[in-house]
C-alpha cells in the first residue's frame, strides 16, 4: 500500500527560508545580516532588504522550495508586498504562506 | 478622480508611505522626482496626453490605473511608476499591454518600492504587462513578479552607425569623463572611421525609391489592416490614429522622420526615426524605432537605413542607432551596422496574464520587439 505524502509543515518550511536568507547574507556586511528569526522583517519599516534584494530573495526562495519540496510556487501572487497583510513581511509570515501553498498543492 | 474612490493601503507599522492609485493631479509631484533622479521630464501637457491622448485610454478610463504613487505621511509623493494601456494584436486576436513607464522611488523610501510592483503585477483588466525600457533592478523584480525576458537574439545590443566622428569619440569620452575629450576626440574618431570602413559592407545607393511624410495619413490605416492580417507576431497596434499618438511629442518637437516605399499610390513600407539626443555628454543622436513592411525585398531596408543616415547626416546627428527587432530583420541590420554596443541590460519584459497566452508566447517566432514597443519612444 502506497502511503499519502507528508505535507510540510510550518517546521518543515523554516529552514528553508533561513537557507534563502543565508544566501542573501552572504552578499551582505556582518553588521547587516538578517537575524534567523521568524521575526525577521524584510521590507517596509524596520524592513532588512531593499527591492533588489527582496526580488533576488523570491526567486531564491521560490527554487529553494522546488528542490526540497519537488513543488512549483509563485511567491508574487496574491498581494505580496500588502502592508497590512502580506505575506513578504516577516520570515514567519512566509513560511505559512508556503505552508498554505503547498497544502493547496497536496 | 474623486478622492473617496481613490484605493489607499495604509501601512500597518505606522507611518512612513501610503500606496494609491495616480491621478493627473499629481504631476507636480512626480515631475519634481523624476527631475531629482535625472529622468526626462515631459511637460504637464504630454505627460496628460500619455493617457488623454491614448485611443486605448479613451475606452478604458473608468477603470484603468493611470499607475501608483507611493506617498509620505506628509503627503509628499516619494514613488511613482506609470501604466500606459497599449492596443495589441496576435493574429486575429485584440490585446491590451499595460505598459510599465517612468519607474522612480526615492532612495529614502527604497524598501517601499515593492509596493508599487505589487500593484502594478495585480492588475486584472490587462492582457500582458510589458517593460522595454528595464533597467538591472526593474529586470530583476520583473522576473522576481514571474515576467520573461522578451526572447530573440541580440535584445541586448544595441547597433550603431556614426556619421560625425570627432563629434561622436567627443561626446563618448566625455561620457566616460576622459580629461580634454574634445583633443582626444579627433585622433579616436579617425580610428573608429578607418573601423567602419573595413567592417561595412554597406550599398552607396538606394536602390528602392523612398520617400518621406510629416505625419501618419490614411495610407497608414490600410497597411496596418494588411500588415495586421499577414503577421504572426505580437505587434502593438500601428494604425494612423494609435501612432499619431504614439508620436504625438517627438512630430510637435519635429523630432520624427517618417520614410516611405509606395508603389502604384499603396504604402508597402515604412520605417520611422526618432532624434534621441543625450544633451548632458553633447551626442545627438538618432534611432531606427520601427521599420514594417509588406513587402519582403531585402533593398528595401538598405534603402531606409541609406535614406536614414543620409538625413541623420543633413540635420548634423552624430550616429543612428537601432534596438530590438528579430529574425531575418535582425541578421540584416547585423550585417548593415558597423558598430554595436551591450546594453546596460536586457531591456524587453513581459508577463502574460493567462496561460493561453503565455503558451503562445513561449513561442519566440511570436516575437519582433522593437522601440515603438513599450514607452521608449512615447
Amino acid at each position: 500500500m502506497n502511503s499519502v505524502p507528508r505535507v510540510p509543515s510550518y517546521e518543515d518550511v523554516l529552514p528553508v527560508i533561513y537557507k534563502a536568507m543565508d544566501e542573501l547574507n552572504q552578499q551582505r556586511p556582518r553588521s547587516q545580516r538578517l537575524p534567523a528569526s521568524p521575526d525577521c522583517v524584510f521590507y517596509g519599516d524596520n524592513g532588512h532588504l531593499d527591492s533588489l534584494e527582496l526580488s533576488n530573495f523570491i526567486v531564491l526562495t521560490e527554487q529553494l522550495v522546488q528542490e526540497t519540496f519537488g513543488a512549483e510556487i509563485d511567491l508574487s501572487e496574491d498581494d505580496p508586498f500588502s502592508p497590512e497583510a502580506g505575506h513578504m513581511r516577516t520570515a514567519g509570515t512566509l513560511t505559512s504562506h508556503i505552508v498554505k501553498l503547498l497544502h493547496g498543492q497536496a | 478622480m474623486p478622492a473617496s474612490t481613490i484605493d489607499i493601503d495604509q501601512a500597518a507599522t505606522s507611518t512612513a508611505v501610503f500606496v494609491r492609485e495616480a491621478n493627473f493631479a499629481d504631476y507636480d509631484g512626480i515631475a519634481a522626482l523624476m527631475q531629482q533622479y535625472g529622468m526626462e521630464v515631459y511637460s504637464r501637457e504630454d505627460w496628460e496626453e500619455l493617457w488623454k491622448g491614448n485611443p486605448v485610454y479613451a475606452q478604458r478610463a473608468e477603470d484603468w490605473p493611470i499607475g501608483w504613487v507611493l506617498e509620505s505621511r506628509h503627503q509628499r509623493v516619494v514613488g511613482f511608476s506609470g501604466n500606459i494601456p497599449v492596443a495589441c494584436a496576435l493574429g486575429r486576436r485584440d490585446l491590451t499591454a499595460g505598459v510599465t513607464t517612468a519607474w522612480v522611488v526615492d532612495s529614502e523610501f527604497r524598501s517601499h518600492s515593492m509596493l508599487l510592483a505589487s500593484k502594478y503585477f495585480s492588475q486584472k483588466k490587462v492582457d500582458l504587462l510589458v517593460n522595454t525600457t528595464a533597467i538591472h533592478t526593474a529586470g530583476q523584480i520583473f522576473r522576481a513578479f514571474h515576467a520573461k525576458p522578451m526572447p530573440g537574439e541580440g535584445l541586448d545590443t544595441a547597433l550603431f552607425w556614426v556619421l560625425d566622428y570627432p563629434g561622436f569619440a567627443a561626446s563618448f569620452l566625455t561620457r566616460k569623463s576622459v580629461p580634454l575629450a574634445r583633443v582626444a576626440s579627433y585622433p579616436v574618431g579617425m580610428g573608429l572611421a578607418a573601423m567602419a570602413l573595413m567592417k561595412s559592407g554597406f550599398p552607396q545607393n538606394v536602390s528602392v525609391p523612398m520617400e518621406t511624410a510629416d505625419d501618419f495619413d490614411q495610407r497608414f490605416d490600410a497597411f496596418w489592416q494588411e500588415l495586421k492580417q499577414k503577421s504572426a507576431v505580437l505587434m502593438s497596434v500601428r494604425d494612423r490614429t494609435t501612432l499619431r499618438w504614439h508620436f504625438g511629442r517627438s512630430l510637435r518637437a519635429n523630432g520624427l522622420w517618417i520614410h516611405t516605399y509606395e508603389k502604384n499610390g499603396r504604402l508597402l513600407a515604412y520605417a520611422i526615426f526618432q532624434r534621441h539626443d543625450k544633451a548632458d555628454v553633447g551626442l545627438t543622436r538618432a534611432r531606427l524605432v520601427d521599420f514594417q513592411s509588406l513587402d519582403e525585398d531585402p533593398r528595401i531596408l538598405e534603402s531606409v537605413i541609406i535614406a536614414g543616415l543620409r538625413r541623420a547626416k543633413s540635420e548634423g546627428v552624430q550616429m543612428v542607432e537601432v534596438v530590438g527587432f528579430s529574425g531575418a530583420l535582425r541578421k540584416q541590420l547585423e550585417r548593415l551596422a558597423p558598430f554595436r554596443r551591450k546594453l546596460p541590460s536586457q531591456l524587453f519584459y513581459y508577463k502574460a496574464m493567462s496561460k493561453e497566452l503565455k503558451a503562445q508566447l513561449d513561442n519566440p517566432q511570436a516575437w519582433m520587439p522593437t522601440s515603438y514597443d513599450g514607452d521608449s519612444s512615447l
